[in-house]
């Protein structure tokens, strides 16, 4: 469905004296139909900057992203806006992602209205059959965002994104600004949704936990970088590489250093932080290397 | 132990246009001299104003009732004056805010900022002061403290922001800490370096930790006490709380964790404008009964120092 | 409903700033003077009684050099100032709004727009008001041509960073996902949540125009003919002996009040109004 090669994207920053901050460096990976790929990392690893890129949010410095045969980054504007309604994003903060100013009613139907094709009447009825599916209740249409709770807020975003029956979904952490009791809520419903649906999902966030509860494989991001991939179970129960260990059990790993330290180093990007770091690690970036099926780990210890 | 801090039915209020929000509802709470005591509750329960109200850190122009009585070391907090509340903020009970982004001056240098709140109740010479800060910056484990001491806080990263604003804390060697979500926005391997650099500094003190994360807490605390719209509803040591969950919203919580299989707890929590008769929590609880509809349950001993607010238990 | 319903809102929360209330108060009483001139007024401001009358009953303001009655002069002042600053205000505000909204959503036209807005907000205002009018024949539509071509930059520079802002947040990108063309999200996304800021800024816009409406006629740069604020205090300054005897008291210093009360109450309308727009300038505390 998904098949990303080679990804990069770098900012620039300064005027005078240009700096570039690898955000995503190389990144590739598939995603089969109907699969949920989680993508874990912590903050400032580049995961949201991979979920913007797959979806021509924002535009990639190098690579190849091709979506259903489709290539992407080859499509002209009015092209792309044709393939848009396939592919939707869940964002973080279910609030900041709806207009302030409309219903939540107006909200939902507004793809549907831009698609066109269907009248007033039939976009009402599509829009109540949406807010059922995310079980919200018929009031709720007439409310403003702000009046509403941010775990109804992200099932407004839910039903939204739905409207247009896409076939792929980027959510992009979107449970992490809410209550732990209603991320379980949000959390259920985008899973059972997705089954019925058939939807194929990118999962984005940085609590492995929530992650494993959603997805089918796991890639694991480092600094701009695929550290690991391979299935759920597999990350969890044989993690090979260092630094996946440390996401699985962080009371054993005690400091690793900051983001800043990391720009300019070559070699592998862990090796600062790991423990197991050897002379080579700091000269040569490891490859990725399938050390099972369909596992694969970019580090010199385990190869 | 002795008590260091006793809370005795607490009530802050907050008139609004919509009504009287009702942050903090008659809780009753102690914590011992080198005891850590967790205060866990999501969002809008009350939880952070409790924290506030000890210290009273307040909006001077805020609408507040504050209601009840704060006994620290034999004094009452809330019949003292702000003149004489001044002398205990930061000195005898230091507050770590959520949030260091926010709380650090971005114009001054970080050394400069522990610096002023040491000399704000210590009489101590500018030169000597930053000293201090300094070494309290050693203390909570900033590499090359005397070069970090001179920056400002945007050349800080997120975890040596938040050890900054701990070892500002720190500075005036206060009794009792209080920490309002003091890991929230880290990343786990940042939050565990964070969580262990606490635990070290608060040996000799107490400590009320305020958070939403059960796991971080578990690490820290000693006992748990559970808010719910606006109450505590549950109260017992750290293990207990975890293995034998006695309330159905601790329960419930503690099962909607993603490593508890992610089985959330159904609705949402209730305003604080408009709180439900009888038991708070008896909307989303599977185990209500009419009566719970009706009476307002008490907190009660089960056992062994460990409290509920529910009326399962209730023998009478 | 839902519309009656917001304003309702916005008026609840308007009513809390004691200074808005003063504001809009003093601002009412103006714009009534000014809607019903002809009724209130006790004579034509152009009709010629005896000159230089003192107050009394039949002048209380008493007559100016030609014989004209200053109480209707000023009444029908309102009418000429308050005239200007709401068109200059609206049509620099539309002119402002309309560059704002492209330069900020289409980065190379923003670009080259800023750097014009950039040259005429570096020249200082009010010598360049100054130097212009001088050139152009004194009418009330030069002047209103002036303000509008000297406010349109700061209004699209305000516009423009706000839509800098607006236009990364989640809910337009997520606008764009569902396919939804340029010319639409910035009229149905962007354009209502600049809104609020920008009727902040006409206020301001309107209260700097009477200010300098006022100033040019003071110097007698303003329309002759025209019965503005600004034109009484200069026909009383340029007097002979209007500081020597008690003249000034009811020929220049009601008129130098009325500007005085409408900058003012404009002033605390606005203050009043960016309060409720800007969360951050609101003390209270986050529960």
């Amino acid at each position: 469905m998904i098949e990303v090669k080679d990804l990069r994207k770098y900012f620039s920053s300064g005027i005078l004296k240009k700096q570039y901050i690898k955000a995503v460096d190389g990144v590739s990976f598939q995603i089969e139909r109907g699969e949920t790929l989680g993508l874990v990392g912590e903050s400032g690893c580049g995961k949201t900057t991979v979920g913007k890129l797959l979806l021509r949010l924002i535009e990639p410095t190098s690579g190849k992203i091709s979506f259903d045969g489709i290539d992407l980054l080859q499509l002209k504007k009015k092209e792309l806006r044709k393939v848009r309604p396939r592919m939707q994003m869940i964002f973080q903060d279910p609030e900041a992602s709806l207009n302030p100013g409309m219903k939540v009613g107006d909200s939902i139907a507004e793809p549907l209205k831009l698609q066109g094709g269907l009248n007033k009447r039939e976009i009402k009825n599509k829009v109540s059959e949406l807010i059922e599916t995310v079980g919200l209740n018929p009031e709720h249409v007439n409310r403003y965002p702000y009046q509403l709770s941010g775990g109804q807020n992200q099932r407004v975003v839910l039903a939204r994104v739905l409207a247009l029956n896409p076939d792929f979904i980027v959510a992009d952490e979107p449970t992490s600004s809410l209550d732990v009791s209603v991320q379980a809520q949000i959390l259920n419903l985008i899973r059972d949704l997705k089954r019925e649906l058939h939807l194929t999902l990118l999962f984005i966030s940085h609590d492995l936990e929530v992650v494993r509860h959603m997805s089918d494989r796991i890639a694991v991001m480092y600094h701009g970088k695929i550290v690991e991939i391979g299935n759920a179970k597999d990350i969890f129960n044989d993690a090979r590489h260092p630094y996946t260990n440390t996401l699985i059990s962080p009371a054993s790993i005690v400091d690793i250093k900051t983001t800043s330290d990391y720009h300019g180093v070559s070699g592998c990007v862990f090796y600062p932080g790991c423990p197991f770091a050897a002379e080579i690690c700091s000269k040569k970036e490891p490859e990725m290397v399938e050390i099972g099926s369909g596992h694969w780990v970019a580090c010199y210890y385990i190869s | 132990m002795t008590t260091l801090l006793e809370i005795t039915s607490l009530k802050t209020w907050f008139p609004t246009r919509d009504g009287i929000v009702k942050a903090v509802n008659a809780v009753d709470l102690k914590i011992e001299e080198k005891e850590k005591l967790g205060l866990i509750g999501e969002t809008g329960s009350g939880k952070s104003i409790l924290g506030m109200s000890i210290i009273r850190l307040f909006h001077s122009s805020a609408k507040i009732n504050i209601e009840g009585k704060i006994v620290y070391k034999g004094k009452d907090l809330l019949r003292l004056s702000e003149e004489e509340i001044r002398k205990i903020r930061g000195k005898e009970i230091a507050m770590i805010l959520q949030n260091p982004a926010t709380s650090l001056n971005p114009v001054l240098k970080v050394g400069d900022q522990i610096a002023e709140a040491i000399q704000l109740h210590q009489r101590l010479a500018k030169r000597a002061a930053s000293e201090k800060a300094v070494e309290m910056l050693e203390a909570v484990k900033i590499p090359a403290p005397d070069k970090m001491a001179n920056k400002y806080p945007h050349e800080f990263s997120g975890g040596m922001k938040e050890r900054a604003m701990i070892a500002m804390a720190l500075a005036c060697d206060p009794s009792l800490i209080i920490a309002d979500e003091p890991t929230k926005g880290l990343d786990v391997t940042i939050k565990m370096q964070v969580v262990k650099l606490l635990r070290e500094v608060t040996k000799q003190r107490s400590m009320l930790f305020i958070t939403h994360d059960l796991g971080v807490a578990a690490e820290v605390c000693d006992n748990i006490a559970v808010m719910y719209a606006g109450e505590l509803v549950e109260y017992a040591k750290t293990e207990d709380i975890f293995k034998n969950p006695l309330h159905p919203y601790t329960q419930g919580f503690l099962n909607s964790l993603p490593e508890r299989g992610l089985k959330p707890i159904r609705g949402m929590s209730p305003s604080l404008i408009n709180l439900p008769d009888g038991c708070r929590f008896h909307p989303r609880c599977d185990y209500a009964t009419g009566i719970c509809k009706t009476r307002h349950p008490e907190m009660a001993e089960i056992g062994n120092g460990h409290f509920v607010r529910c009326l399962l238990y209730d023998r009478s | 409903m839902t519309e009656i319903k917001d304003l309702n809102r916005f008026w609840n929360a308007y009513k809390e700033s004691r200074l808005g209330l003063i504001g809009l108060a003093i601002l009412l009483f103006f714009v009534t003077l000014a809607v019903f001139a002809p009724y209130i007024a006790p004579y034509d401001p152009h009709e010629m009684f005896k000159p230089m009358e003192h107050p009394g009953s039949d002048h209380l303001l008493g007559t100016n050099d030609i014989g004209q009655d200053i109480l209707s002069e000023l009444i029908y002042g309102a009418r000429v100032s308050l005239f200007i600053a709401f068109f200059v205000s609206v049509v620099s505000g539309i002119i402002g709004t309309a560059f704002g909204l492209l330069s900020g959503y289409f980065e190379m036209f923003g670009f080259f727009l800023m750097r014009i807005v950039d040259a005429f907000l570096a020249i200082p205002r009010l010598p360049l008001i100054i130097v212009i009018a001088a050139f152009m024949r004194p009418s009330i539509w030069n002047l209103i041509f002036i303000f509008i071509i000297l406010g349109w930059p700061i209004t699209t520079r305000i516009i423009r960073s706000e839509v800098l802002s607006l236009r990364t947040r989640n809910y337009v990108e997520a606008a764009r996902m569902v396919g939804a063309p340029d010319t639409y999200i910035l009229m149905k996304h962007i354009l209502p949540n600049v809104f609020p800021l920008l009727v902040v800024r006409l206020i301001i816009e309107a209260s700097h125009v009477i200010i300098a409406e006022s100033s040019l006629s003071f110097l007698g740069l303003g329309d002759p003919t025209a019965k503005s604020w600004g034109m009484i205090l200069h026909y009383a300054f340029v007097y002979p002996t209007i500081f020597i005897s008690d003249l000034w008291m009811w020929w220049m210093l009601p008129a130098g009040l009325c500007i005085t009360f409408t900058i003012l109450s404009l002033t605390f309308i606005g203050y009043a109004l960016e309060e409720l727009v800007n969360p951050r300038l609101r003390g209270m505390t986050r529960i």
